[in-house]
């Protein structure tokens, strides 16, 4: 078994199977990080579009069905205007993270990769 | 030490471009399967199946070109030494 940390920048899609296989291959997800553009995934404020799929509601899923929490960069998503509940009160705006996504900085990304056999980037 | 270059586009190829190394190998996914069916380097290449599928290329996968899976794409990244997503 193996311990994987991914950094998801601009495929979440692409990321979002990988992770699944690392799960069903028997691994382990030490870490999720989202940062760039893709901190955009966390945004819970995108609804449904019609029968489009909705990559932020599939990690969900994935993520609920896993037990993992999602960690997402703070300055990238605050940049972007992606609050949680604490963030949204100090800048009286709207909460747009929920679990299981949740802040974090980039010190946990590399605690997390270097306690991994792998970091992948997608 | 061997990597596996991930490449999801035309851009990503030209910049691994030149970076690839004889011990090496390419793994294109999503729109970086249009690439595999033009230049390839002398490396081992792969792309993932589903995604050249979705795209109408799989009946197209170059003789050089081996499709793979997810799972297949996580057993690569612990056989090469590094992945460098492009």
């Amino acid at each position: 078994m193996a311990i994987f940390t991914l950094l998801i920048t601009d495929n979440p899609q692409a990321g979002l199977h990988f992770a699944k296989a690392v799960l069903a291959e028997g691994h382990q997800l030490a870490s999720v990080f989202f940062y760039g553009e893709a901190v955009r995934v966390a945004d819970s404020q995108v609804p449904m579009v019609g029968d489009e799929p909705h990559i932020g509601q599939a990690w969900r899923d994935f993520a609920l069905a896993a037990n993992l929490d999602l960690a997402v960069c703070v300055a990238a998503a605050e940049r972007r205007g992606i609050l949680d509940s604490e963030q949204a009160q100090a800048h009286d705006l709207a909460v747009s993270m929920q679990a299981p996504f949740r802040q974090a900085g980039l010190g946990e990304l590399v605690t997390a990769s270097a306690q991994s056999d792998r970091t992948v980037q997608w | 030490m061997s990597t596996l270059h991930i490449i999801c586009s035309r851009q990503a190829y030209l910049r691994a471009q030149g970076l690839m190394d004889a011990s090496d190998a390419v793994l294109f996914h999503g729109d970086g399967c249009y690439q595999a069916l033009e230049v390839l380097p002398s490396l081992p290449c792969y792309w993932v199946g589903s995604d050249a599928k979705a795209r109408a290329l799989a009946s197209r996968c170059p003789q050089k070109v081996t499709a793979v899976e997810w799972p297949k794409v996580v057993s690569m990244t612990l056989v090469f030494d590094n992945t460098v997503t492009w």
